[in-house]
């Protein structure tokens, strides 16, 4: 018995040993699969690959705000240049005509897409001090961390109004909680940021940059931001820059070249969201993973079924009629506005010029044979008006230009990688003669309203023409309507120009807008999402949402 | 010396002699130390007493009678309990009948008895006369009434005795005054017959029932049922069907109160989601999962033939010994072993059956369809007697066969117990092309010699299983497709090109053709398990062991997605696309453990220390290519500049420390502690180790001596309490570090800017466990001879520190949500099982029925939102039950414009855009409009009360089991319905919507509107929320065993022939497929369309045979 115990004692010694040694490094385990923000952060090359992380999420394919889906498409169908086909994406149809709500999934996958790129482009800002880089590389990487954050407080502001401002990285799990700014403060942040880029980007990008952000784009949003804002001096003031050395922006000849691949980052480009064949260009709908496709998935939504897409729009029967309004001057080589030819598909044989074909020879009539069941969708909600001038639809945007078969369809061989022209001078000059007629400065308005009816081969008005503020504003109404259709642009003209709900109730009801009849106040902005409240308990409802 | 000797040759007649001698002297003592007097006590005496001590009877017999007894309480303590039920006895009668089998004597002086010691037995046998009589009869099977060979049968207290021979048959000499005849046979109760004259004496034996001394499996340990003090439901293997479950999960489902068992998919090979006691936590509630041993994840690779039993720890006083792990309950599994000493046995099962999915949603056909539509928009074709009339479900439903064969060897010696299985199982889903197969090998043994016992467990599985390969379109399944897909599109169109299959036109919505899908898309998965426990034990002194455990998994898993090339009319595949990928996951685990267990009187000790430690690795990758040529069907056929590939691992460890100790006093008191110190590599340092105690106590009432006057009525009450604390770490690995997230990609310069950050939340590094605390009282109390039994618990479960992935503000702009300990969730309730035993002639039956209530709360979110709630539809609510459904509630359809208008508040419409027909909505929080802020808790995804009720049968060859289930008061969100009745798209939809409402006929269905202003077909209202309740004809098995007596003539021991039916019937009101869906605790009773496979019935006919 005696023996026994003293065995049992020597064992339980044993065991004793045997589970003190290396219970501490049994117990650690780090994680194999990704390295630590403790090791990350240690020269230029992280901090590259950190703002390469702070582009991504605006163009997450088929998500963010350039990827075609949610920020494009739906931005797109809020305006009256298009009708949306229902029986499609249900968050873009509730978008399009104003019967989204707080939980509406396209609005809050945007909305945490643009967030995304300001916590990425904070964090950039807090850690790049402590790397070991020279300091002017460091004053580049940073002038265009806020041109990020800027452009994405602009996309914030000018859709929902005021948000949650935040300006550091979130590190812990604590102060989650932050209150909604309002719009000014937003549009403060906005000018604030994009003044810092403007002053540290350089104004040009060598091939090897080519497609990240310069001067000339942060002074353009800058002064659309002051539009925005009303402060039509500095927006007039700011756009002038731009006008003058070192920048040498123009018009492109062809119009057409700002939606092909043909002449990219040409003389009229202020900001493209770039596009090229890299990744699974099946992996659509996968947003951020390393294969992650970096193709234009934009053709596949518009084009009609005959070239490969899924003809989610058509024209609107006001953006026909605009188009149509104002023909050339006899002995044109057209009929119509060149700009008609890059924007739209029709049977020009019906308007009395020779036919053409697209898409490696489909005619009009067999697109618009493969598109026509699907309109049915659109009665009795929408009269599509076919008779007056004929059946349209949209070519900008579509890979139509291609002249390849299925060409907007993303499982053929492949897909489209036009850049996106985000910003281009086209716009500047349409802006600057906007603020210019504010300001009374109407020769400067006729002069830049002059360059884009000229390109669009329409003869140039004169100051008997257009000869006050009233009328160079229905001009250029007007102009942008034609030159920026279908280019997420109409919508936030339209809101600024028109701030009472029910004129702009009657504008929308006029021009055949779908969801017109339920437009209220409220949708001159987008709620807050749901997710956002639910979570952040600081943060309220925008005032027009409660 | 020589009277050892002696004693084994008890007829030698130098012994006889002897004893003889021997005797007489004990009989002259006798009468010189006490006056004997056998006669002149009239006194006669009424008892009914039943299993009671000696001392009882005494007591009584000293009430009834002035006797007083004079006795040694030693002498009392061997002695075994007694039942004696007499009318007007005499008091001799009596003592005699008491003390019959008992080593006492008595004697009468005056009033007073005394008890003495009897010589021992060798004596009185030597002391029987010499004149013999003959018995003699048949020894049979008590239900089957089959002659059992090879039966013991002893006189009593004798080694005389004889064994039945091939027929049956005995006869054994007996003593001219007769005797006891002990009758035995392994696997039957024991019978003993008085016998006083010669002659015919047949005998029935009675099969053992299950619960004499029923041992229960509990940690690191088993324990006798009635020293339980915790809360375990034990499932016996032959208390189930378990050889025509496909898995075990699906063979306990319903019979254990507490437990639910939900089906996850009617896939084949699809598991079951085991949940115990409700949901605890909003993270992973599943169970912890031992079998023979080791930790698994998942209990279905263990087939149902080689279950021995299966246990249940419900509350912290069984589960805490399991720690860390032990909060949502732990399922211990024992497979079976060999027994000692038993013929080499073989067992093979097979059966056979079909399954189908036995219910139908009714949808338009093409006529309906194109009706319905072509009054509602223009453009429709027009229906003709050539517009194809498909039947999707039809299309993509079959019955399918499905069959299994199990063998199962066995056997023991002295020291060396085996046990080997072999099966194979092939089912075919009721989905066209899915089906699974798995063949499982198994061996179990143990070698017992001295101080030492071995043994191992090897279990190894490998699953072939070709899955439905799922939707096409962003929001369909493929039974959602079929669903969708109207009538008008052929499931076949030889006109186009990449497979000929039917198209939808494009102003339908963007639909895949599931045949398409099914019939391309390969989709198969193939997995090896491997389990291996291998222990020593080793008894250091008498009652102490020393117990060295060690237990391996390998799990391997290759998946192959082959997609051919076909159009299904939403997408195109043109050249053949290959993924494949693979996972390995390993674990280790090392127990050390010393048990001591001491008997002191009435003391009883058990006690317990343990270390152990375990690690689980996970590594997996992953390849991928497009384009292959057509006819090759390799990775490295595809285009190599289409080629993906992708990798991960992990890995976590756990080290822990236990100790248990069991007190009980004189089987009437019982007290158990035990405590477990765990450490997780899961958490960051300083925060790793965790403690978690518990203490419970029983009371055996029935052992006391006051409850003797009703033993005979209640045979068993017992009290139990427990109250302890239990750990719960079921989280991600390396949630607390902060990791770079890469492939955060974009473009510069026409090449890839690969970047990468911090993009994802990291835990906090206080993060720790989700701490449950569960008080539990029970009684489990026997009547009528324990042939009723029932078991009675009630439960208080709190859980803090809930592990939660909580939603952060969009606006922090990180991706994903952390794990932090967020909230406190409570489950209280209770449970009740009744079981009867009893028979009736050759009738044997036993009626089961149990039934729990469990009521969840959740009572506190302590982080993220102000607004306290978590999820959509199903949301996670202060002061609501966990997933209950916020919906606006619907209140009927406007019939008119002015019941449109009236519908107001403050004069103003609260539904502008409504026209008649459409749904009327509460404005539930009285603010004009109808909007989000309107939705309100209308019912929970938890059953109240769930129910199970089962039944065997047995009547001579013949017999019988059937079991049914039912649950009442949980909703369910059917999300598939909605796809079927909004009509505000071009697709199939009900039949219901045939009575839409019209301004002719004011149905309940709202109007037809492809353009719904007034939002009838919105995600958050009632109108898909459907009552759940069910009432299930679960399973239905009979069976007939042919005669011994010609099977015999075979070679065969046993030939059982069956039918079973499964899932027979179904009451409910729900309208899916079917209304177990189960789901995670934020989407609990959401019916999605997404990959949710029916339910099937199953029809089976099989067979049992032993060898």
């Amino acid at each position: 018995m005696k023996k026994s115990f003293k065995y049992i004692g020597a064992l339980t010694l044993v065991l004793a040993a045997a589970t003190g040694c290396n219970e501490k490094n049994f117990l650690k385990q780090d994680n194999p699969n990704q390295i630590t923000d403790a090791t990350f952060w240690k020269d230029e090359s992280s901090v590259s690959a950190a703002l390469g992380a702070t582009y991504s999420p605006l163009r997450s394919s088929l998500y963010g705000y350039w990827g075609s889906f949610q920020g494009i498409q739906d931005i797109n169908a809020l305006g009256d240049d298009v009708f949306t086909l229902p029986g499609e994406e249900p968050g873009t149809w509730a978008v399009g005509t104003f019967s989204n709500d707080e939980n509406n999934g396209d609005l809050s996958s945007i909305f945490s897409n643009t967030y995304k790129c300001i916590h990425r482009a904070n964090l950039l800002l807090s850690k790049i001090g402590d790397v070991n880089m020279p300091d002017d590389k460091k004053k580049l990487y940073m002038a265009e961390a806020k041109f990020l954050r800027g452009l994405s407080y602009y996309l914030l502001a000018s859709n929902w109004g005021g948000v949650p401002l935040r300006t550091t990285p979130l590190e812990t799990t604590d102060g989650y909680a932050t209150p909604c700014s309002t719009k000014e403060q937003v549009w403060q942040q906005v000018v604030s940021d994009l003044t810092d880029a403007q002053a540290g980007l350089p104004v040009k990008r060598d091939a090897k940059e080519q497609g990240r952000v310069t001067s000339g784009a942060a002074i353009a949003y800058l002064g659309k931001a002051y539009m925005f804002m009303e402060d039509y001096q500095k927006a007039e003031a700011t756009f002038d820059l731009l006008f003058k050395s070192p920048y040498a922006y123009d018009l492109v000849d062809n119009y057409e070249d700002n939606f092909t691949d043909k002449n990219e980052f040409n003389i009229e480009s202020v900001f493209e969201w770039t596009f090229a064949p890299i990744g699974d260009q099946y992996g659509a709908w996968s947003t951020e993973s390393p294969n992650s496709p970096m193709y234009n998935y934009l053709p596949q939504f518009i084009g009609p079924p005959a070239g490969g897409g899924w003809f989610k729009y058509v024209p609107s029967n006001y953006l026909v009629k605009e188009f149509v309004k104002e023909k050339r001057p006899d002995g044109s080589d057209t009929k119509f506005d060149k700009r008609m030819y890059a924007s739209l598909m029709w049977k020009y044989s019906k308007l009395g010029e020779t036919d053409v074909t697209w898409y490696d020879g489909k005619t009009f009539d067999q697109l618009w044979n493969s598109a026509l069941s699907k309109t049915v969708r659109l009665y009795p909600d929408v009269a599509l008006d076919t008779t007056t001038n004929g059946r349209f639809l949209i070519k900008k945007g579509t890979s139509a230009w291609r002249s390849v078969a299925n060409a907007d369809n993303y499982w053929g061989p492949t897909p489209s990688t036009a850049n996106y022209r985000v910003m281009r001078f086209a716009e500047i000059l349409l802006l600057r003669a906007e603020a210019a007629a504010q300001n009374g400065n109407n020769g400067k308005a006729i002069t830049d309203i002059g360059r884009i009816r000229q390109r669009a081969g329409l003869k140039v008005k004169t100051a008997a023409d257009l000869p006050g503020k009233a009328e160079l504003l229905a001009e250029i109404d007007h102009q942008k309507l034609l030159e920026l259709f279908f280019e997420q642009n109409r919508v936030y003209d339209i809101r600024r120009w028109n701030k009472n709900a029910t004129q702009m109730s009657t504008i929308l009801k006029a021009h055949e807008k779908q969801g017109a009849n339920v437009f209220q106040a409220k949708h001159f902005v987008f709620p807050i999402p749901g997710d956002e409240l639910k979570s952040n308990p600081k943060a309220t409802q925008n005032d027009l949402w409660k | 010396m020589l009277f050892r000797h002696a004693g084994k040759y008890p007829n030698s007649r130098v012994l006889a002699q002897m004893l003889k001698v021997m005797k007489l002297a004990a009989f002259l003592l006798l009468v010189l130390a006490m006056q004997v007097s056998a006669t002149g006590y009239s006194q006669k005496l009424t008892l009914n007493m039943h299993n009671v001590s000696l001392s009882k009877v005494f007591k009584e017999i000293r009430k009834q009678t002035g006797y007083t007894f004079f006795y040694n309480t030693e002498m009392l303590e061997q002695a075994d309990k007694v039942s004696v039920a007499v009318v007007q006895a005499d008091l001799e009668y009596v003592l005699g009948k008491c003390l019959s089998n008992k080593k006492l004597n008595y004697s009468i002086v005056d009033n007073t008895i005394i008890l003495s010691v009897k010589a021992k037995d060798q004596t009185e046998e030597a002391a029987q006369p010499v004149a013999n009589i003959s018995v003699f009869g048949k020894i049979t099977d008590a239900v089957t009434h089959e002659p059992l060979t090879g039966a013991s049968v002893k006189l009593k207290g004798t080694t005389k005795g004889a064994s039945s021979d091939a027929k049956g048959n005995y006869t054994l000499e007996l003593p001219e005054n007769g005797g006891v005849l002990v009758v035995s046979f392994i696997g039957y109760e024991t019978v003993e017959k008085t016998v006083s004259q010669a002659g015919a004496l047949d005998i029935a034996m009675k099969p053992k029932a299950v619960q004499t001394e029923e041992l229960v499996v509990v940690g690191y340990g088993t324990q006798k049922r009635k020293d339980i003090t915790g809360a375990v439901s034990s499932v016996k293997v032959s208390s189930i069907s378990a050889n025509v479950s496909r898995n075990i999960s699906s063979a306990i489902q319903g019979r254990v109160p507490g437990v639910s068992v939900e089906s996850s998919s009617g896939a084949p090979g699809a598991g079951m989601i085991i949940t115990i006691r409700g949901m605890s936590t909003l993270g992973n509630n599943a169970p912890l999962y031992i079998v023979d041993g080791v930790f698994v994840s998942n209990i279905d690779g263990v087939s149902p033939n080689d279950v021995e039993s299966i246990e249940v720890l419900k509350d912290a006083a069984t589960a805490s010994i399991y720690g860390s792990r032990a909060a949502n309950g732990v399922v211990i599994v024992t497979t079976k072993g060999g027994r000692k000493e038993t013929a080499p046995k073989l067992e093979i099962d097979s059966w056979f059956g079909v399954q189908s999915v036995p219910r139908r949603m009714s949808l338009l056909n093409s006529e309906q369809w194109t009706k319905l539509m072509s009054a509602n928009i223009t453009g429709i074709p027009a229906y003709t007697s050539q517009t194809p009339n498909t039947n999707w479900q039809d299309a993509i439903f079959r019955q399918a066969t499905i069959t299994r064969t199990n063998v199962n060897f066995s056997g023991g010696s002295q020291n060396f117990t085996y046990n080997l299985s072999g099966g194979y199982l092939k089912e075919n889903g009721t989905i066209i092309n899915t089906n699974y197969s798995a063949a499982n090998f198994r061996v179990k043994s143990e070698y017992n010699k001295g101080r030492l016992r071995v043994g191992e467990t090897v279990i190894i599985k490998r699953g072939i299983n070709r899955n439905n390969p799922g939707g096409g379109d962003q929001v369909h399944s493929i039974v959602g497709s079929a669903l969708m897909m109207p009538a008008t599109v052929p499931v076949y169109d030889p006109t186009q090109p990449l497979g000929g299959y039917g198209r939808r036109p494009t102003f339908m919505k963007n639909l895949s053709n599931p045949i398409a899908r099914l019939e391309n898309i390969d989709n198969t998965v193939k997995d090896l398990s491997l389990l291996a426990n291998a222990f020593v034990e080793v008894k250091l002194i008498e009652g102490l062991k020393y117990k060295f455990n060690v237990g391996l998994t390998e799990g391997q898993s290759n998946s192959r997605v082959f997609t051919g090339p076909f159009d299904d009319g939403n997408a195109a595949n043109p050249l053949p696309d290959l993924s494949q990928s693979t996972s390995t996951s390993n674990s280790w685990l090392v127990e050390n453990t010393l048990n001591y267990n001491k008997k002191l009187g009435k003391h009883s000790i058990d006690a317990l220390i343990g270390y152990t430690a375990q690690k689980n690795m996970t590594t997996g990758f992953s390849a991928s290519r497009d384009d292959l040529p057509i006819g090759t069907s390799v990775l490295g056929a595809g285009l190599a500049t289409s080629q993906k590939n992708d990798g991960s691992a992990s890995t976590s460890s756990i080290v822990s420390r236990f100790g248990r100790i069991m007190y009980s006093y004189d089987s009437r008191y019982l007290f158990s502690a035990s405590v477990r110190r765990d450490g997780s590599s899961r958490f960051a340092q300083d925060y790793q180790y965790g403690s978690f105690p518990s203490f419970s106590a029983g009371w055996n009432v029935h052992n006391e001596h006051f409850f003797s006057g009703i033993s005979n009525i209640v045979n068993t009450l017992k009290f139990r309490g427990s109250w302890g604390v239990l750990g719960n770490q079921e989280i991600g690995n390396y949630l607390t570090q902060n990791s770079i997230t890469s492939g955060l990609n974009y473009v510069q310069g026409g090449v890839l800017w690969p970047g990468a950050t911090a993009s994802a939340y990291a835990s906090p590094l206080d993060l720790s466990w989700e701490e449950t605390k569960i008080t539990n009282v029970g009684m489990d109390a026997g009547f009528l001879d324990n042939k009723l039994f029932v078991i009675f618990d009630v439960f208080n479960k709190k859980t803090t520190g809930v592990l939660l992935s909580v939603p952060f503000p969009l606006s922090v702009g990180k991706t994903g949500s952390p794990t932090l300990n967020a909230g406190v969730i409570q489950n209280k309730g209770y449970e009740i099982s009744l079981e009867y035993n009893d028979r009736k002639g050759d009738l044997n039956y036993r009626l089961g029925f149990n039934l729990s209530h469990t009521a969840n709360e959740m009572t506190a979110i302590n982080v993220g939102s102000g607004r306290q709630e978590f999820g959509g539809i199903s949301r996670a609510k202060v002061g609501s039950p966990i997933g209950s459904f916020f919906l606006i509630k619907t209140d009927g359809i406007f019939n008119s414009k002015e019941e449109v208008a009236a519908h107001s508040k403050d004069g103003k419409p609260i539904q502008p855009n409504a026209q008649p027909g459409d749904i009327r909505y509460v404005d539930f929080n009285n603010d004009g409009i109808i909007d989000n802020q309107d939705e309100q808790n209308l019912g929970s995804p938890f059953p109240n009360v769930n129910l199970g009720l089962s039944a065997n049968l047995s009547w001579r060859g013949f017999d019988m089991s059937l079991f049914l289930e039912a649950v009442t008061g949980n909703k369910i969100y059917n999300a598939r319905r909605k796809w079927m009745d909004k009509m505000n798209e071009v697709t199939n939809f009900s039949t219901d919507v045939l009575n839409a409402w019209t301004p002719e006929n004011h149905s309940n269905f709202p109007r037809f509107t492809l353009t719904d202003p007034n939002n009838n077909n919105r995600d958050n209202s009632d109108r898909w929320l459907e009552d759940g309740s069910y009432l299930r004809f679960k399973r239905l098995e009979i069976g007939y065993t042919m005669p011994k007596s010609l099977t015999g003539k075979w070679g065969i021991d046993k030939v059982r022939v069956f039918a079973s039916g499964e899932n027979l019937f179904t009451i409910t009101k729900y309208k899916g497929y079917n209304p177990d869906i189960g789901g995670a605790p934020l989407s609990r009773g959401m019916d999605n369309s997404w990959d949710v496979y029916p339910l099937s019935r199953t029809l089976l006919f099989g067979l049992n045979l032993t060898f």
